[in-house]
């Protein structure tokens, strides 16, 4: 069998492995890759749409490995997993912009194609119908005719993060015995920081915080499932897949997760560097 | 079965107080050498290892290796609750999933027992190689723990070198600098307020100083503590425990600027 890249089809650059979920989609297209604002971090991201459901992207890579595709070889051995995403935590930055809030001045109601016309991101106009069904949830809506205007409340966004928090803090324990060992407090810290990771800290993580009485944490020294954040490089071309890689995440078994402290070396590293010297 | 008991459970209580700001959960470790743990912080910058040898204890049983999976910040609620002067004892049953710390005062007239739920913890033991250190330092545990906390006030990271000089610790900042400089010295009344400085090699590395100051919490464990610098290697800060043992903490330096990547 031959080593090199395999094309599949003219045109393409490389093949590459995504699983994702069975949108029941038959006959219609498989859906598309979407170039988005991530919501914390605002660098082009990739997103997944199919079948009026968006979905992240989580990319692992273990150091060596192709795959193996019937009779061809993929050079690139990373796996591509596509999992759903709430819609309403990619569209929040968007909403938030678009009303125009000045400080007391609650903003401007705006229409939905309006307020999606993002510069740069052509992909959130394929989200008007995603929009239409999901962001009444935090929004307020005033309909005139057969216009429908919105503008995001702060009180509506709170009310459904904080849901979002108690749900997951309900949820976990479920996942594994060990959040029994860990006390309610300590598990909506965790919840809150699940969820953190998907908002901007000023206004709404802090907001958050803020709202369930709990002490704000800097997001860059908790625990995030990021350490090997080399955040790959960000094109806006959709056929180039531009993606975030996340380390695994396993909220159950304790496994040591890395942090982003600014600068310090890895001691594991060093450690095994040291003991390969050794050897 | 393991029944481990400490005449001078106050030295528990320290330990605990040592590390559970380090490292929220982390597997004890029961084998016939002593109880001991290993773990990394959250952010896989800085190790702690601690061995309490068996014969530091009154009496030790451990008829297997055990692995006790234990939430530090709960161990240390309850040891909190035994008095500085009380006996701890340790015992859990092989195949259980719970510990138990029993305290009993000095005059034997209150027995207290406090059980608490294990955890399963994933952990990896790093192999720690033993090492020359290019530069060891040995000084009063409370004037490291002061040089740390002033040093703080000043910056984020604190600079250690080593010279035929002395010991500087350095750090700057936006309000300005500060250079900390402590010589040999053994001619002191007691023994352990003495600076002692090998220099085997000069050695100048950046550290991380709330790191430090979260290890400077095992000060009441010993009066004196001993630095050990190695340019490829993490730092090591002990704290010797009585006579039973230790608590090491390794901590990886900053990134250098310019990094050369030859390993």
């Amino acid at each position: 069998m031959s080593s090199s890249s395999t094309v599949w089809w003219e045109g393409a650059e490389k093949t590459r492995v995504l699983i994702a979920p069975d949108s029941g989609c038959g006959g219609n297209k498989p859906g598309e890759l979407l170039t988005l604002r991530h919501p914390k971090s605002e660098n082009g991201t990739c997103y997944f749409f199919s079948n009026g459901m968006l979905q992240e992207l989580q990319w692992f890579k273990q150091s060596y490995g192709s795959w193996l595709l019937g009779d061809y070889i993929s050079e690139d051995g990373s796996l591509y997993m596509a999992t759903p995403v709430d819609p309403v935590f990619i569209l929040l930055p968007i909403f938030d912009e678009a009303r125009m809030k000045k400080g007391e001045d609650l903003g401007k109601f705006r229409q939905l194609d309006e307020i999606l016309f993002v510069e740069g991101y052509p992909g959130y106009q394929q989200l008007l119908p995603v929009a239409e069904k999901c962001m009444d949830i935090v929004c307020q809506t005033q309909e005139v005719g057969s216009m429908k205007f919105y503008r995001l409340d702060n009180s509506k966004v709170l009310a459904w993060l904080s849901c979002k928090a108690y749900c997951l803090r309900r949820t976990l324990p479920e996942l594994d015995k060990n959040y029994a060992a860990q006390d309610e407090k300590q598990t909506l810290v965790d919840a809150v920081s699940i969820v953190g990771e998907y908002l901007r800290t000023e206004p709404w993580l802090k907001l958050l915080y803020d709202h369930l009485g709990l002490e704000f944490v800097d997001p860059t020294m908790k625990e995030t499932n990021m350490e090997n954040l080399s955040t790959a490089n960000e094109n806006n071309t959709s056929s180039s897949n531009s993606l975030q890689e996340k380390a695994k995440k396993k909220p159950g078994k304790q496994t040591k997760q890395a942090q982003v402290e600014t600068g310090s070396k890895n001691i594991r590293d060093m450690f095994s560097r040291a003991c390969k010297k050794k050897c | 079965m393991l029944e481990l008991r400490l005449v001078q459970g106050s030295l528990l209580k320290k330990v605990l107080e040592s590390i559970k700001d380090l490292v929220n959960d982390a597997n004890f470790d029961c084998s016939t050498t002593g109880f001991s743990l290993q773990a990394m912080d959250s952010s896989h910058v800085a190790l702690v290892s601690l061995l309490l040898r068996s014969e530091g204890f009154e009496h030790y049983r451990c008829d297997r290796n055990l692995s006790m999976g234990m939430n530090l910040g709960n161990m240390s609620k309850m040891l909190k609750c035994a008095g500085n002067d009380d006996i701890i004892t340790i015992k859990a049953d092989d195949g259980g999933d719970t510990v138990t710390f029993m305290f009993e005062s000095p005059t034997q007239d209150k027995i207290a027992d406090f059980e608490m739920k294990l955890m399963d913890i994933d952990s990896e033991h790093l192999g720690i190689p033993e090492a020359e250190y290019h530069s060891i330092v040995r000084m009063p545990s409370s004037e490291f723990s002061r040089i740390c906390k002033d040093l703080s006030s000043i910056g984020d990271t604190v600079v250690i070198s080593v010279t035929k000089e002395g010991v500087k610790f350095s750090t700057a900042g936006d309000i300005g600098t500060a250079n900390i400089v402590l010589r040999q010295n053994t001619t002191v009344d007691k023994p352990e307020d003495a600076i002692v400085i090998e220099m085997n090699e000069p050695v100048s590395l950046s550290f991380a100083l709330r790191y430090m100051n979260s290890f400077t919490k095992a000060t009441p464990l010993s009066d004196t503590v001993t630095i050990s610098l190695s340019s490829e290697l993490p730092v090591v800060v002990e704290y010797k425990v009585a006579e039973m043992g230790y608590i090491r903490y390794y901590l990886a330096p900053k990134i250098e600027e310019e990094e050369d990547t030859n390993a």
